[in-house]
C-alpha cells in the first residue's frame, strides 16, 4: 500500500511544479544565490545607464559617498541609487503584496491590483489632470483614489461567515470594479477632450520609476517596510487560513480578524507601489509563483524570497527600460508583463500539471 | 459539559434541518449521532462546534453561550474533526498536525514549546502516522488524510473531541484502531461526540446514541445502545430492516433489505 502512495507522490511531484527538493542545503544555496542575484542587480543597475561611466569610478564614488560635487556622483548617489533602491521597494511591496491576495484567496491568479488601488488610482489621476490640479498632488490624488477604491471592494466582498470576507466575492469584485474604473477613467478622457491628459495616462498605465528621488523612496520604503513585517506577523495565520475558513475557525484562528488584516497589509503594500511607480503590472503575480517553485518550504521564507525575487525582476527590467534604446525610455510596466509574460507562460508549459497552493 | 438548548438548526429560518433540539453531551462519555442522510448530523455538529450559528436556541459550553466565547477560547476546549478535507496544500503530515497547537502559542510565534513537541509526537503516535510525518499531504490516501485530520485535534489537547465520520475512508483495522482510540480518549476523561453510519461500531464504542429523523427533522430518540439500536427502531428512523444476532455475547447487526 505504501509503494502504492510513494507511486503517487512521485507522480504528483512530477506534476506539481510548486514541488522541488526542500532539503535543508539545497534551500540553503538557493536563497544564497538568490541573495547574490539581488546584490548583482543592484551593482549592475548602479553601474549602468545611458550615461557612460566606467566599472572603477562608478564603484569607487558608489563606496565614497562623501565626495559630492561631481556629475559622476550626482548620477550615482541622485539618480542610479534612489532609483534601483525604488525598483527594488516596488518589486518587493507588489510581490508580497501579489503572494499575500494569492493565499488569502486560495487563488493562483489573484493579483495586488484586483484590490482595486489601481484602478481606483487611475480615475482619481485622470480627474486630477482634467480638473487641473497641481502636478504634485496628483499622486496623492491616485493614492486616495485607490484606498477608496479598496475600501469598496473590501465591502463588496464582506461575509456573513466569521463577519470576515468572501474571498470569491473579493475576486469578482475587484475585476468587475477594476472594469468599471477603467471605463470610468476613459470617459473622463474622452469627455475632457485633452490630448495631453490622454498622453500623461497612457504613461501612468505603461508604469515607470524614472526621476523619482530619495524624497520618494522615503515615505514608500517606510510603508512597504510596515507592511512586510505585516506579512511576517500574519504568516503563520496564512497557513492556518490556507486550509479553509471553517477549518482555520475550528482551530482556534480568528478568521475574520485574520482576512481584515491580510487584505489591509495587500492594500498597503500595493499602494506603496503604486505611489512609486503608477501601474507596474505583473510582478506581483509571477513573484509569488517562482517564490513557490524555488523555496517550497514555509511561508516567512516564501514572503522573504518573494520580495527578493519580486524586487530583482523590477530592478532588471527597469534596467532593460532605460538601457535598451539609447537616450529613450521605454515603459518598465510595459516591458516587465512582455518579458514575465513569456517566461511565465513558457514555465506553465513545461510544467503541465495541477498547480498547488500553500 | 456540551448543552444544547432549544436549538434550531440548519441555514433558512423558515425550513431548518432540525427543530428544537436539547441535548447534553456530559463528560467522559462517546456520545454517537447517527440518523439517515439529510438528517442533520453533520449540520448539528458544526452547530456545536461554533462553525453555524443556531437559528434559535443556544449551545453551551460549561454553562457559557458558545457565542461569547472567542474561536481560540473555545479550541482550546472542543476539537473538530471534519468529515473529508481538501486543503491543496503543500504541507507535510507534521506540519499540519503542528497547527492543533495554534491556540496554546501566540497568534504569531512559530516558536514549538516542549508541550507542543510532546502533543505533536503523541497525536502521531496514537494515529499511526510518525512514519509518515514528512509526507505531502497531497501524497496521502483517504485514510491517511481521515488519520492526520485526527492527530490534528488530538494535538489540541481539548477536553471535547468532536468527529464527523472520522472512519467513512479507513480501511477494517483503521475502523477498530479508531473504535480504540476513542475508547482510550474516554478513559483519559475526554468526552466524545460523533458521527458514526456503522451500527456494529456504534455498538462497539457508544455509551449513548442519539439518533435523528430526517422526516420529522427532530431528535427521533436518545438513551443506551441497548435502547436505540432496536429491529424496530432502526426500521421506523432508517427505513430498512435489520436482524439482530449475538454473537460471543455481543450484538450483531445484519442489513436485510428495505
Amino acid at each position: 500500500m505504501d509503494k502504492l502512495y510513494a507511486d503517487k507522490c512521485d507522480m504528483l511531484a512530477c506534476m506539481t511544479y510548486t514541488r522541488l527538493d526542500t532539503g535543508s542545503l539545497n534551500i540553503l544555496i538557493r536563497l544564497l544565490i538568490l541573495i547574490l542575484l539581488l546584490a548583482g542587480s543592484v551593482l549592475v543597475s548602479i553601474l549602468l545607464g545611458d550615461v557612460s561611466i566606467d566599472a572603477e569610478t562608478s564603484l569607487r564614488t558608489l563606496f565614497s559617498p562623501g565626495n559630492s560635487g561631481s556629475d559622476v556622483h550626482d548620477i550615482i548617489w541622485q539618480v542610479r541609487l534612489p532609483r534601483t533602491l525604488i525598483a527594488l521597494v516596488v518589486g518587493g511591496a507588489l510581490s508580497v503584496s501579489g503572494y499575500i491576495l494569492q493565499v488569502l484567496s486560495r487563488n493562483n491568479l489573484a493579483d495586488p491590483y484586483l484590490t482595486g488601488v489601481s484602478s481606483g488610482a487611475c480615475v482619481c489621476v485622470a480627474l486630477g489632470v482634467a480638473l487641473g490640479l497641481n502636478f504634485d498632488l496628483i499622486p496623492v490624488a491616485g493614492l486616495l483614489g485607490g484606498l477608496a477604491a479598496s475600501l469598496i471592494v473590501a465591502y463588496v466582498s464582506r461575509s456573513h461567515d466569521y463577519q470576515g470576507l468572501s474571498v470569491t466575492r473579493l475576486l469578482l469584485a475587484g475585476v468587475v470594479l477594476s472594469t468599471f474604473l477603467i471605463a470610468l477613467t476613459s470617459l473622463v478622457i474622452f469627455l475632457s477632450g485633452n490630448p495631453v491628459l490622454a498622453q500623461g495616462l497612457l504613461y501612468w498605465l505603461a508604469g515607470g520609476i524614472s526621476g523619482k528621488s530619495w524624497s520618494e523612496l522615503g515615505p514608500g520604503a517606510v510603508y512597504t517596510l510596515l507592511g512586510f513585517g505585516g506579512a511576517f506577523l500574519l504568516s503563520k495565520q496564512l497557513r492556518i487560513l490556507s486550509l479553509g475558513k471553517d477549518y482555520a475557525a475550528s482551530l482556534g484562528a480568528p478568521v475574520a480578524k485574520i482576512q481584515w488584516s491580510c487584505l489591509l497589509v495587500a492594500v498597503l503594500l500595493c499602494g506603496a507601489a503604486v505611489a512609486l511607480s503608477g501601474l507596474v503590472g505583473f510582478v506581483g503575480l509571477i513573484a509569488p509563483h517562482l517564490s513557490r517553485h524555488l523555496f517550497n518550504n514555509d511561508e516567512r521564507l516564501q514572503i522573504f524570497t518573494c520580495a527578493v525575487i519580486g524586487g530583482i525582476l523590477v530592478i532588471l527590467s527597469d534596467l532593460c527600460a532605460r538601457t535598451l534604446v539609447a537616450s529613450q525610455e521605454l515603459p518598465l510596466g510595459t516591458l516587465l508583463s512582455l518579458l514575465g509574460g513569456f517566461f511565465f507562460l513558457a514555465l506553465m508549459a513545461r510544467d503541465k500539471g495541477e498547480i498547488t497552493i500553500r | 459539559m456540551i448543552e444544547a438548548k432549544s436549538l434550531d438548526i440548519g441555514w433558512n429560518k423558515n425550513d431548518p434541518v432540525l427543530r428544537g433540539v436539547n441535548l447534553s453531551f456530559k463528560p467522559g462519555m462517546i456520545t454517537t449521532i447517527a440518523g439517515p442522510n439529510g438528517s442533520g448530523k453533520s449540520t448539528l455538529l458544526k452547530t456545536l462546534t461554533k462553525l453555524l450559528e443556531p437559528l434559535a436556541g443556544d449551545v453551551l459550553l460549561n454553562d457559557q453561550s458558545i457565542k461569547d466565547l472567542s474561536f481560540a477560547g473555545f479550541a482550546r476546549k472542543v476539537a473538530y474533526v471534519p468529515q473529508s478535507k481538501d486543503f491543496s496544500a503543500a504541507l507535510t503530515v507534521k506540519q499540519i498536525i503542528s497547527l492543533g497547537r495554534n491556540t496554546h502559542q501566540m497568534w504569531w510565534s512559530w516558536q514549538m514549546s516542549q508541550d507542543d513537541t510532546l502533543a505533536i509526537d503523541e497525536a502521531l503516535l496514537k494515529t499511526g502516522l510518525t512514519e509518515l510525518q514528512d509526507r505531502d499531504w497531497n501524497c496521502l490516501s483517504g485514510g491517511e488524510r481521515q488519520r492526520t485530520l485526527i492527530a490534528v485535534a488530538l494535538a489540541q489537547k481539548a477536553d471535547y473531541l468532536i468527529l464527523d465520520e472520522p472512519v467513512s475512508h479507513l480501511d477494517f483495522k483503521y475502523q477498530l484502531a479508531v473504535a480504540d482510540l476513542l475508547k482510550s480518549l474516554k478513559q483519559s476523561g475526554i468526552s466524545v461526540i460523533v458521527v458514526l453510519h456503522d451500527l456494529n461500531l456504534i455498538e462497539l464504542v457508544s455509551d449513548r446514541i442519539v439518533l435523528l429523523s430526517k422526516e420529522k427533522k427532530m431528535v427521533a430518540k436518545e438513551g443506551t445502545p441497548a435502547e436505540i439500536l432496536t429491529e424496530e427502531t432502526l426500521a421506523e428512523v432508517f427505513d430498512v430492516k435489520v436482524k439482530i444476532t449475538t454473537l460471543d455475547q455481543r450484538r450483531s447487526f445484519h442489513l436485510i433489505g428495505y
